[in-house]
């Protein structure tokens, strides 16, 4: 990586995404956050929270102002005095890409700021490279080109997929799952549960209570010879398991724990041979990336680890509050992209930046 | 004052009941520690409770009950929450629901939350009975001192105030080494609009025509099917909606799959669930066009118009609809308003593999 200004002044960025059910916005110096609010954060402060429902939280156009207000005033900030803009342009749902995009734009307009459009699945992968505001957390030396080329493991309620990360900048997707996503894989066998929505948290922890190795999961795709996933199967699979059971069972105390212990044993076992095959097919790699709300499961993130250093190599992962959808790690990503000079300035070049729904790395 | 319960059963009950009734302090067993009561009702009470722990800052104090019904008088019980008492209580495990608005904090978070322990220890169970309310069900411990197992440990990691405070110790002798209560918040749930307005989408179908039928033993099939259907009813220029129904795993997906293959569809495409459309731009005979894959599984009541669908009518493009089962009556209006052409296709199990699939105009 270039890091030419690396002794000079960081840039101050304003970060948004609205590319799913949260709005959110941040305050970067680089890669130090100043601050970082999520709308269905907003209200939480207490140790239960949650209580904001989903309708509320995608409404992003009544959102955006309260959350960009937040940010600034946590970071202690004028818009005035951020030098750049920064927001998701893809992926995600057109309608809600479209609100944070046209917000974020008109303020780099109005205020005369250099504009980002941001890739949100290059936020995720490197949102493990978040700093503090104080500048600590897991790599906080200024040099990063020691960790590359490296892989991307990205999990989550809408994508589950493997990268080959060159350098900051050029990346080429190796495998992504052909169905569903892990995340939704969670929450679709919890609603079996009936654990609710989202019900892939609650999956989880009672898998803590479980027994292995007492209910058979087909483990997803583990002959097939490429780099992809599939979670079709095993929710088929789960779907006959728990008709099954119900009816050998009077309460479903009785097998649930294992159950939840048994999926989940599957699940990562399938995102395990894919990543093992994908570091054996890049020998290259010293870092492996990882991002995305199902790292929210501490076994997960941890086990993930485990082969990544069994392997001998990094592993960098987001701290909790960036796991979910963030727009810090938006920030992060437009820093990333200031460094290697993609940045817009020309007022009408800004307003022609559409959303991409479809937009990959 | 301590009073052995297995010596003196009746006598420690009813000394109990008087201390909670006065709003005193009791330390009485459960089956993960021994856990501080007072009456949760009374905020003078709560207090106490407060002073006792010191250090708590916002975070809430659950309550426990004897039986649901003593739950149902102060928490809205939900369907998660409904099977969690049916299926997994009495038990190790705090549910979170929404208050009736007759407690207050801290037994209440900021956003009206209430944690609720039905704990599996029969002595508890008829002691709360007994004083017809609920009790606090917080660790005996002061904050940051270890989980109290047994009445003599805790009474030596007691500071002098908060062992004042205390009443009444109710030992039990030394409690199994159990994990802490598990916490799960049901709060979150959106099972209500999850559940199908199937009766519609039957009779529906009854006014429409059945095209075709068959019945497919493997995923391949399904994909077969999906691509002679396409051949034989769509074109890229006359815009139309397919509307999938089917239980989870059925292959709402994969018939997907197979219309974007005879469309001229290059990406993979999976999923919609999280993002609720996903776009996939293809092209015939040199004109640019858009397949609109949807899924409303995670939309509530009221978000379909918000959703991009009209938009996607509007630009006439083919939309697939998975869960269409859910707003049939909406989307059956638009397409109607608009004159959209509609195919209802419905996907059932027959087993683990195979499938009947019905395809009606």
């Amino acid at each position: 990586m270039n890091n030419s200004i690396s002794n000079t002044k960081k840039p101050k960025i304003i970060a948004f995404d609205t590319s799913c059910d949260d709005t959110s916005c941040a305050v970067l110096e680089g890669r130090n956050v100043i601050s970082s609010v999520v709308s269905s954060q907003v209200e939480i402060h207490a140790q239960w929270g949650g209580v904001v429902p989903d309708i509320a939280r995608r409404e992003h156009e009544k959102n955006i102002p309260t959350v960009y207000a937040e940010a600034l005033r946590k970071a202690k900030i004028k818009i005035e005095d951020v030098d750049y803009v920064a927001c998701t342009y893809g992926p995600g749902l057109a309608i809600d890409l479209e609100i944070g995009l046209g917000f974020a734009k008109n303020l780099a307009i109005k205020y005369d700021k250099p504009f980002i459009p941001v890739n949100h699945m290059e936020g995720h992968m490197f949102s493990g490279l978040l700093l503090n505001s104080k500048g600590s957390g897991l790599f906080p030396k200024e040099n990063l080109d020691l960790l590359f080329p490296a892989l991307g493991l990205l999990i989550s309620g809408k994508h589950t997929e493997i990268i080959y990360i060159e350098k900051i900048g050029k990346y080429e997707k190796l495998g992504e799952t052909l169905d569903d996503a892990v995340g939704e894989a969670f929450d679709k066998v919890g609603r079996m549960l009936n654990f609710g929505y989202p019900g892939g948290p609650t999956l989880c922890e009672f898998a803590r209570k479980g027994k292995s190795g007492v209910i058979d999961f087909p483990i997803p795709m583990q002959h097939s010879n490429d780099l992809n996933f599939s979670y079709s199967g095993i929710k088929t699979a789960a779907l006959y398991k728990c008709k099954e059971l119900r009816e050998q069972y009077s309460k479903d105390s009785d097998w649930s724990y294992d159950f939840c212990r048994c999926f989940l044993d599957a699940i990562i076992e399938s995102i395990k041979i894919k990543l093992v095959a994908a570091i054996n097919k890049n020998p290259d790699i010293k870092t492996i990336f990882v991002g995305g709300g199902v790292f929210n499961s501490e076994e997960i993130i941890r086990k993930i680890g485990t082969i990544a250093r069994s392997n001998g190599l990094q592993y960098c992962y987001p701290d909790i509050d960036y796991r979910g959808d963030n727009a810090a790690m938006i920030g992060l990503a437009g820093y990333f992209n200031i460094l290697q000079g993609n940045i817009i300035e020309d007022k009408k070049e800004i307003e022609k930046i559409d959303r991409e729904p479809r937009l990959s790395l | 004052m301590i009073i052995n319960i297995k010596s003196e059963k009746e006598k420690s009950i009813e000394k109990a009941v008087e201390v909670l009734k006065s709003g005193g302090l009791i330390v009485y067993p459960t089956e993960t520690c021994y856990g501080l009561g007072a009456d949760a009702t009374n905020p003078e009470a709560l207090k106490k409770i407060l002073e006792y722990k010191k250090l708590r800052g916002s975070k809430p104090i659950s309550i426990a009950v004897s039986d649901i019904d003593m739950a149902k008088e102060y928490v809205s019980i939900n369907d998660t929450a409904e099977n969690l008492y049916k299926n997994y209580l009495p038990g190790p495990i705090t549910v979170i629901s929404i208050s009736k608005g007759n407690l207050v904090p801290p037994v209440v978070s900021i956003q009206g939350a209430v944690g609720v322990r039905y704990p599996n220890y029969p002595y508890t169970l008829e002691l709360i009975k007994k004083f017809g309310k609920p009790i606090t069900a917080t660790s005996a411990n002061v904050s940051y001192k270890p989980t109290p197992y047994s009445i003599e440990s805790l009474i030596k990691n007691l500071p002098e105030k908060s062992k004042k405070l205390i009443d009444l110790f109710l030992d039990a002798g030394e409690l199994p080494k159990n994990q802490p209560s598990t916490v799960l918040d049901t709060t979150l749930n959106q099972l209500s609009v999850l559940r199908q307005g199937k009766v519609q989408f039957d009779n529906a179908l009854i006014k429409n025509k059945k095209i075709e039928e068959t019945t497919t033993a493997t995923v391949e099939e399904t994909i077969a099917f999906a691509k002679e259907f396409a051949k034989k009813y769509l074109d890229s220029n006359v815009p139309c909606v397919i509307a999938l129904s089917g239980e989870l795993g059925a292959g709402k997906t994969q018939f997907t799959k197979g219309i974007g293959e005879i469309l001229g569809v290059k990406e993979i495409i999976n999923s919609p669930t999280y993002t609720i459309i996903n776009e996939y731009p293809y092209e015939t005979n040199g004109r640019k066009h858009v397949l609109a894959h949807m899924d409303t599984w995670r939309l509530e009541d009221g978000q379909l118009d918000n959703s991009g669908l009209i938009q996607h009518l509007e630009n006439k493009d083919i939309v697939v609809i998975e869960w269409a089962d859910k707003f049939y009556q909406e989307i059956s209006a638009l397409c109607d308003n608009m004159s959209i052409k509609t195919y209802k296709i419905v996907i059932k199990y027959l087993s683990l593999e195979k499938r009947s699939i019905e395809i009606y105009e």
